[in-house]
This record gives structure tokens, sequence and C-alpha cells, in this order.
């Protein structure tokens, strides 16, 4: 088993759904779904590596979570930027400011990408 | 018996008896050896009249007849319910309900085979013991076994075991597995969240300082994984781990 399985859906048998918040993926994105006997559709856990899958799908959510924190810092960057008035301590501030919210966010996709690729590779 | 040597008697007492090589005269060894033959003589007639009794014991209670029950009014028929559940009785799990028995009869010789049918049969119990033999540990209702024979297993989870060889060995390794495909998942959650340190530290130097600490040490920690698993992967034969 490799990383690929992990991010790779599976055919559901029925549909999960579920609730949108923000548009963030679902803690059961890469499970898969079964009928139970009261004919609702629930998440199957067959064997102990499927944690994995949950977890994958944190990462996932976390990924998001830290693109939408680099925005929000981006903005806050912007707005530091445009109340320094001029002064230089404050302008080198907003610069670092925003340099630091890429940086997290290229860090961030990086290490998704980079170990994904790695692991997938072997 | 002759006297030419104790390796005339090699043949037979071969594997049963170490002769002594030195120190016994010849006379001597011969009555060593008259003494111990004697011994084993006793013991193969004792092999040969205890099977045979078994057997006779067996012969006589073939699957098709049994015997009344000394004290009830049911047929004992404990050798032959394995191949006619249809006429299991669930009160006495050994015997035989006798219908349309005449009262005060002794029957003797019973044929279960053309006994009437009991109306009710019970469904045999899951089998927990299921190979001969092995003592299953676990939950007895687990689906799931690590191990076979007699360190067998079973488990509700499944771990992912193989349900080969010992059965603790294959849950350590099954564990092994399970934690390994866990590494990356783990390290890019890692890397992530220190992405994420690393965005919301405003250009503060500690804050940022922080967030590569937290690489560095992920870094440190996907060496000690790779290494450790290398290490195992030469210590322990091949297909254990995959």
């Amino acid at each position: 088993m490799n990383l690929q399985t992990f991010f790779q859906h599976f055919a559901p048998a029925c549909d999960l759904g579920g609730g949108s918040f923000l548009g963030f993926p679902h803690w059961y994105e890469f499970l898969p779904g079964v009928t139970d006997s009261n004919h609702v559709c629930i998440p199957k856990i067959s064997a102990i590596g499927d944690i994995w899958l949950i977890v994958a799908a944190i990462v996932d959510i976390l990924l998001r979570v830290g693109a939408l924190a680099a925005v929000g810092f981006i903005i806050y960057g912007g707005i530091q930027f445009v109340t320094a008035q001029g002064e230089p301590d404050k302008a080198t501030q907003a610069r670092k400011t925003i340099v630091n919210a890429l940086a997290g966010l290229v860090i961030s996709i990086a290490a998704a990408t980079v170990v994904t690729f790695v692991a997938g590779s072997f | 018996m002759n006297n030419k040597g104790p390796h005339k008697h090699k043949p037979f007492a071969a594997g049963l008896v170490s002769l002594p090589k030195t120190g016994y005269s010849t006379p001597e060894l011969m009555r060593i050896m008259k003494h111990k033959i004697k011994l084993i003589n006793s013991i193969v007639l004792l092999g040969l009249v205890v099977p045979a009794l078994f057997s006779g014991s067996a012969s006589a209670l073939t699957p098709a007849t049994c015997y009344e029950h000394a004290t009830s009014t049911k047929i004992d028929c404990a050798l032959v319910k394995q191949n006619d559940n249809a006429n299991f009785n669930p009160v006495a799990p050994n015997c035989y309900d006798v219908q349309e028995r005449p009262s005060g009869a002794i029957i003797t010789h019973v044929d279960c085979a053309t006994q009437a049918k009991l109306p009710a049969a019970p469904t045999p119990q899951p089998n927990t013991v299921s190979e001969p033999g092995s003592v299953d540990l676990g939950d007895p209702t687990g689906q799931y076994s690590c191990g076979s024979g007699d360190s067998r297993v079973n488990t509700t989870i499944n771990f992912g075991c193989k349900g080969k060889g010992n059965g603790t060995l294959d849950l350590i390794f099954a564990i092994i597995r399970f934690l390994s495909a866990g590494v990356g998942i783990i390290v890019i959650g890692s890397l992530v969240f220190a992405g994420i340190q690393y965005t919301a530290s405003r250009g503060d130097p500690n804050a940022s300082a922080a967030a590569i600490k937290r690489i560095q040490n992920t870094a440190i920690a996907l060496l000690i994984y790779i290494f450790a698993f290398a290490i195992l992967n030469y210590l322990v034969p091949a297909g254990f781990l995959k």
C-alpha cells in the first residue's frame, strides 16, 4: 500500500454526501460507503489500515486551512503595507508578513506534492 | 540370541537401546541385552494389546448401531451423532429419543439410522476450534485470524494479518505494516502544519523559527523511520513486511 492509494477516491457503493462547511472535505472522503440495515449510507471501515484514510482526509482539510490562512495573512500584510504610511519599519514588517505567508503556503503544498510523488514512485 | 557380539542385535534394537561400547565382558553384555530385550518385548506386547482393545470397542460401535443408555429412555448414540444431525436431541446431546418404543421392552441393539425423526433439530453452533489441535485465543467470534495452528489468535478487528505462521509474529508484522503505511501521511501532516505555522508567523522571527524547527524534527523522524525500516527489512526474511 502506498500513498497514492490513500489519495485515490474509491468508487462508492452509495453516496455518502454530507453537509458542506466552507467547502472543506469530509473526514470520510476516502472511505467507501455501504448501505446499512436502515438503508442509510454510512462510511465503511473494514481494516485497521483504514485509519490512515481518515488521517489523509484530515491532512487534506489542513492543506485547505493552510491555503485559506495564507490568503488571509497576505490580505493582512497588504493592510499593514497600506497603513505603514511610508515608515520603513512598518513597511518591512508588512513585507515580512506577506513573504512568510507565501513561504508557508509553498511549504505546505510542496510537502504534500513531494512526499506523495516520492512515496508513489516506490 | 547368539554370542557373536552386540552388533548382531542392532537391527532389532536400533533406536531403542543404546549399547555400551566398552567396559563389559561378553557374558555380562549378554545379560544386559537379555534384560533390555525383555523390557522391549513387554513394551511391544503392551503396544499391540492396547490398540487391539480400542479397535475392538470401536468396531463394536460402528456408525450404524448404538446401545441403550443405562439409566434413561434414550439411546446413546454418541458415536453416530456426527453423521445424522436430523435425529439430534437438544435435551441430551449424546442421545436419541426412541419413539413408539414398547414399554418395558429392553432394546439392547438399536439401529440409529432407522430411528424416527425428531421434530426439532438445532442448528449446530459455530465451531470455535476449527483446526484440530489449535487453541483459539482472543475473541472466539472474531472473523479475522492471526497466525495458524496452535498459536492462532482470532480478532474482531482486521489487523491485516496474513493468517500464516506464529500468531504473535503475524500480529507484530501486521502492526509494523500498518504503522509503516501511516508514516508518509503523518510526515505530510506535520509539514503542512509547519507551513501553516510559518504562514501565521507574521514576520515574527521566533514564530518562524518554531516552524523551521518543526520541519527539521519532521525530517529527522523520517530519517529514523527509513533507517529503522531498512534494518528491519535486512533482518526479517522476505515477505513479512510486504
